[in-house]
């Protein structure tokens, strides 16, 4: 089994067996799709949506965005179905597409999303910190990564100057101590 | 000037330790280098043609002395000597090696300085007033806002791969002295009838292939909520901005394919939904940064008029001396106290905006015995002390020109901006610092070229415009032709209030016969000058038309002779 970096809110990064498959053919039959933990696009879930429902009871089902997915567009289906998902994924075609972190933010921002939005793709160490900040709590590195580099970038930045998903920014957070 | 307190500087160490391991990563070959690139970028390090150069940040252009002798010690210890002052008011050194860099920003990490966000597609150095704090026309002191708009730039984790990089530009005074227009976002701080700070955004403006000039997105923002709005603004740009093509990346390019209107209100309905809120400044956070800018121990001076400020010099140097008064010196806020413009355009050898180690220590040091220890960087490539007594001018003359540092030409033809050029950059299509030297050499009289008056000529080796050819009243633009170096001229180019866009004058010209075309031009507009009229006010007045005929009447008939 694979493995990836679990990172959840108000706790430490952790290096943890993953349990989801993602399942990238777009017209792959429902009957083929793999046992347990499966991960479908979104637009996949649009069009099987009533095929699914049996993953979903089960709580077996993550769906992931692509950069071509304007989830603001999508907004409200996006927010009345999301609770019957069992995690989230952002795909990174390449690490220099920095969609991602917009989508991730307006999930957590807009969508109150609260559970797992894991990053997906051309993940790479170098940009955890920033994945992190902006709302991912887990995290499938590319293969070549070292996930236990990627533990250390974690740790770097005692101070930030923004506030984030995971918290104020370090001057509010000082005078609030 | 901003001091950093214990989180700004835990914040820079942490990023030099960060790099220090990525170069690591990179030597021994953990880190390819297409993935290394956009990490070294946002440190501030290119590759070049000949080696690394490093852009150092110098936030919104200010300076200490101390912040300088330790540029001068890098220039001297890690480069040739010497650095180059930059269009975004930053300093960059072009001869570093790799392995050096981590230690480089561990010794601008002692001075609070860095190379953070210095390149690459991310919000960059934020740029402003070189006169901030002590200009006449100033009507809201830009500095804190400057520095609580770097912080919030910082690192910001939603924005650090954007399509394209972004430049945010902020002007506080009635003139603008920060091409507002021609950047990504352009902030322009005012005062409402309450004395409320305010914030006038304009948003697409840009150089580059394709020039436009900004659009207002948004009037009277109050102050402080400048981070959700920006964090709206560029998160609309980082979900839409164009992906698939280089050249068609940048905000510019999204802000006119939706129209600004319909930008804006996307903006505003993205910021209205937005929850995050307390993004936005508190006042203690103002307060905080705001004690760094409080007004310098002035003393209590009148106003000398200029006749006794001349007659500080001898006879003999009285002439010499009040030509560099009426350039290079601007009027101050406060009685018997003067902002001095140090002109870095001495193109006798050296590139404009070169400095070298030497004349940093000076200037440091000169700052020190007669402006509160601070320097700016101006956008034209030139430094300034801001605050130094009337009274004493003429010793500082005296000190600047023992330094190569007095040259009366702030304003004049000669004052250049010049990118570094096919010499240094690889993104170069044509050189452009022997273009710039062969101008200059052509006008060595003084006298001469304060009768031409104000007049600007910028030069850029390639379409990403560093050089600001754009704006200049004469542009000057390195083009290939098959694998030859041929330059493009435009007319008409303005910064400040009235910011406009130079027009193409025709064919491009060989770099031979570039002198001679701009003297042809400057004989036009001499031909047609009326009084005591500036270049760019002949030229609205007359067209293109008279400069256009002239000009390539005159090479035609080169070409005949030939």
């Amino acid at each position: 089994m694979s493995k990836y970096i679990d990172y959840p809110k108000n706790s430490s990064p952790k290096i943890s067996h993953n349990s989801w498959v993602i399942a990238k053919d777009e017209n792959l039959a429902i009957e083929l799709l793999p046992e347990g933990h499966v991960i479908v696009s979104f637009s996949y879930w649009k069009e099987h949506q009533a095929a699914l429902q049996a993953k979903i009871e089960r709580q077996e089902l993550g769906v992931f965005f692509t950069v071509n997915d304007d989830i603001s567009q999508e907004s409200d289906v996006i927010q009345s179905a999301m609770s019957s998902w069992g995690l989230i994924a952002i795909e990174f075609p390449i690490f220099r597409d920095g969609r991602g972190f917009s989508t991730a933010a307006i999930l957590r921002e807009q969508f109150h999303w609260e559970k797992e939005l894991r990053a997906v793709g051309d993940v790479l160490i170098d940009q955890l910190v920033q994945m992190a900040r902006v709302g991912f709590d887990s995290f499938v590195l590319r293969e070549d990564q070292s996930l236990e580099i990627g533990l250390i970038q974690l740790k770097r930045f005692p101070v930030k100057m923004q506030n984030d998903w995971r918290s104020q920014r370090t001057i509010l957070r000082g005078a609030a101590a | 000037m901003y001091q950093y307190d214990e989180i700004d500087q835990a914040l820079v160490d942490a990023r030099v330790d960060e790099f220090r391991d990525q170069v690591e990563r990179r030597l021994n070959g953990a880190l390819p280098e297409e993935e290394f690139r956009p990490l070294r970028l946002q440190n501030g390090l290119y590759l070049q043609r000949h080696a690394y150069m490093l852009r150092v940040a110098i936030p919104y252009g200010i300076l200490s002395s101390i912040q300088l002798e330790q540029l001068a010690k890098i220039a001297h210890r890690y480069d040739r000597g010497y650095g180059h002052f930059t269009t975004r008011q930053n300093i960059q050194f072009n001869w570093l090696k790799l392995e050096d860099s981590p230690e480089i920003l561990a010794d601008l990490a002692k001075v609070q300085m860095h190379a953070i966000q210095t390149s690459g597609n991310v919000v960059r150095n934020i740029t402003s007033d070189p006169f901030a704090g002590v200009a006449q026309d100033e009507q809201v002191d830009p500095r804190p806002i400057c520095e609580l708009l770097r912080q919030w730039s910082t690192l910001h984790p939603e924005f650090a791969f954007l399509p394209r990089k972004f430049k945010i530009a902020i002007n506080g005074a009635t003139d603008d002295r920060a091409v507002i227009l021609a950047h990504d976002v352009g902030l322009v701080l005012k005062k409402d009838q309450h004395q409320k700070i305010t914030v006038d955004v304009y948003a697409g403006g840009g150089m580059g292939r394709t020039p436009l000039l900004a659009s207002l997105v948004k009037s009277d923002l109050p102050w402080q909520q400048l981070p959700s709005y920006l964090n709206a603004l560029l998160r609309v740009y980082n979900r839409h901005g164009r992906r698939d093509n280089l050249y068609k990346a940048r905000i510019k390019i999204l802000v006119k394919a939706l129209g600004a209107a319909r930008f804006a209100k996307e903006v505003e309905e993205q910021w209205l939904i937005s929850s995050d809120r307390n993004a936005d400044f508190t006042e203690e956070e103002l307060a905080r940064v705001a004690k760094s800018f409080t007004k310098p121990a002035y003393k209590s001076l009148s106003n000398q008029n200029r006749e006794n400020i001349i007659r500080q010099a001898p006879i003999d140097s009285q002439q010499a001396f009040s030509k560099w008064l009426e350039r290079n010196t601007k009027q101050h806020q406060v009685d018997g106290y003067i902002s001095v413009i140090i002109s870095l355009k001495n193109h006798r050898g050296s590139a404009p905006g070169d400095t070298t180690a030497e004349q940093m220590i000076a200037v440091a040091k000169l700052a020190q015995e007669f402006s509160f220890s601070e320097i700016r960087v101006t956008h034209e490539q030139n430094l300034v002390l801001a605050d130094v007594e009337q009274s004493k001018l003429f010793a500082l003359y005296q000190k600047l020109t023992q330094h190569s540092l007095a040259r009366s030409n702030i304003g004049l033809l000669t004052d250049m901006i010049v990118c570094p050029g096919g010499d240094f950059c690889s993104l170069a299509n044509a050189k452009s610092l022997p273009i710039a030297a062969a101008i200059a050499e052509q006008y060595e009289d003084l006298d001469y070229l304060f009768d031409l008056g104000d007049l600007s000529i910028n030069i850029s080796g390639c379409i990403n415009s560093c050089g600001h050819h754009h704006v200049a009243n004469i542009g000057i633009l390195g083009v290939d032709k098959d694998g030859t170096e041929w330059y493009q001229i435009t007319l008409g180019g303005e910064q400040g209030n009235d910011t406009a866009i130079g027009k193409v004058i025709g064919p491009s010209f060989s770099a031979q016969q570039i002198p001679a075309v701009i003297a042809q031009i400057i004989e036009v507009f001499e031909q047609h000058r009326i009084a005591q009229e500036a270049f760019i006010e002949t030229y609205q007045r007359v067209g293109m038309e008279p400069f256009k005929q002239f000009v390539y009447q005159k090479v035609e008939r080169e070409i005949e002779h030939v």
